[in-house]
């Protein structure tokens, strides 16, 4: 893999100004680009999915001005395609060693389940409590209890679901963060 | 990966057919050109994107509590756990399950809802918020006090007064010793858990004991110690002053648990022996209960 396709600061304002005139509208259509590249090679189980992101992006931004005027369509997937071949390259490599899944039971579930509890202090009252009635229970007990915390707010079951998930994305986020700054 | 700006929309238009191929595709157990239209929308769609970020975490939260399928398991172990990222998330979701189980139990009055008027300055048990007509009409019960701290003291006395009520009349009812007994044998590992092998147990209706026969590590040891773990980390059961027995022609140990304590999840029993002076840990046996 060619790793030495760096994204200059024209290249980049380049490829900006490609996914919209509007560059805080780019900037956000960057991002969210970048995370959908890096969950797809998450979700193929490649060990380093944010380099390979990057390693997508440079080349799309390298390709751009022989692109740019003949592509018609969501840049997304032309993102896509490429990530395709960078993906092809990487399997060619040597396997990296694959990790056995974590314990159920290690040290680090300790250190995390600390930085947790610190972490959710720092939620509002209100999402504090929520995360916990969201994903109490199990089974169908789990199913129900949802159905009448979602009622109970006044909104759809959906609804109820991207917000628990979002306030455990932060919490995750903050968990993160704790464990890093403990290790520092 | 900052994930929480991803889901911002309140709403997702997400059908029965999308979620089950969202399972597939994260479990690995789609074709290729299945696989390369899922990632294909995925780019494009924030919906079904959201949904994603949405599935994996109800997906890791199936495995951390024993939930899953034997095949899905074994899809979920030897592909979703290849990704570091996903395995970060296994390890949060194991914490956090623990902590939501710690926390169950314990009423608050934080809740409102986003939309909802102030909540009333007198406490009330029930989270909704307390305009919400719904959650009126489904009480059938108050409580007696108007301060919460009483009402809590009360609810507790009661619990115990219950529990122990059940408690005598389970004992007087049930003769002592250890009922139907399931017996398995666990080969030891070593003491970080990557050694040994997981068998799984399916316990039978009406089991009452779980016996294990814990084939023990060639060093010999006049006493030891075990500790059963369950996947959170929590001690279910220790046992102390455990004694060799002869298991055809190996030493081994009975470690009985009472399938009251069980539940489907993977188990982690530590294995402590001393000579003399305080235990040190030996080894472990890994099993799930399914």
């Amino acid at each position: 893999m060619n790793k030495n396709w760096l994204l200059t600061k024209e290249a980049f304002d380049a490829l900006l100004g490609w996914l919209d005139p509007n560059r805080e509208v780019a900037g956000q259509k960057y991002e969210d680009i970048r995370r959908r590249l890096i969950t797809i090679f998450s979700c193929r189980g490649c060990a380093e999915p944010e380099d390979l992101a990057d390693e997508t992006i440079n080349r799309v931004a390298n390709k751009l001005s022989a692109i740019k005027s003949s592509y018609v369509g969501d840049p997304a997937r032309y993102f896509y395609g490429v990530a395709n071949k960078v993906y092809l390259e990487y399997r060619r490599r040597p396997a990296p060693e694959v990790q056995p899944p974590p314990a159920p039971y290690d040290e680090s579930v300790e250190k995390k389940f600390d930085c947790l509890e610190r972490c959710m202090q720092k939620l509002t009252a209100e999402n504090r409590k929520l995360v916990i009635e969201y994903y109490q229970d199990e089974r169908q007990a789990k199913i129900d209890h949802r159905k009448r915390l979602a009622e109970q707010l006044g909104i759809a079951i959906n609804a109820l679901r991207i917000r628990a998930c979002r306030v455990r994305a932060s919490l995750q986020e903050c968990v993160a963060n704790c464990l890093h700054e403990a290790m520092a | 990966m900052d994930r929480t700006a991803l889901v911002s929309n309140n709403e997702l238009e997400i059908s029965t057919q999308d979620r089950e191929e969202l399972r597939r595709y994260l479990l690995g157990q789609m074709v290729e050109a299945d696989l390369s239209q899922v990632e294909e929308r995925l780019m494009s769609e924030s919906d079904l994107y959201a949904e994603l970020l949405i599935f994996e975490d109800e997906l890791i939260d199936q495995y951390v509590r024993g939930q899953m399928s034997e095949t899905d398991r074994a899809s979920f172990e030897s592909y979703f756990l290849q990704s570091s990222e996903h395995q970060q998330k296994l390890r949060f979701a194991q914490a956090f399950s623990k902590y939501v189980d710690r926390a169950v139990g314990q009423p608050t009055n934080e809740f409102k809802a986003e939309a909802a008027p102030a909540a009333s300055p007198v406490a009330d048990t029930d989270y909704a918020h307390p305009a919400s007509p719904s959650a009126k009409t489904r009480r059938f019960w108050s409580w007696p006090f108007p301060i919460p701290a009483l009402n809590y003291a009360l609810a507790a006395v009661v619990v115990i007064a219950i529990v122990g009520i059940a408690w005598m009349a389970l004992r007087s009812s049930r003769p002592a010793g250890p009922g139907k007994v399931f017996e398995a044998t666990l080969v030891p590992g070593g003491v970080v858990r990557e050694g040994g092998e997981i068998q799984t147990i399916s316990l039978a209706a009406g089991t009452d004991t779980l016996r294990l026969r814990l084939i023990l590590p060639s060093e010999q040891y006049p006493n030891y110690k075990t500790v059963l773990v369950d996947s959170n980390g929590t001690s279910a059961v220790t046992r102390d002053d455990l004694t060799p027995i002869d298991t055809f022609g190996k030493k081994s140990l009975l470690f009985d648990i009472p399938a009251t304590t069980l539940r489907p999840d993977t188990y982690r029993l530590r294995l402590s022996a001393r000579a003399t002076g305080a235990y040190e840990e030996i080894a472990s046996y890994n099993f799930r209960i399914r």
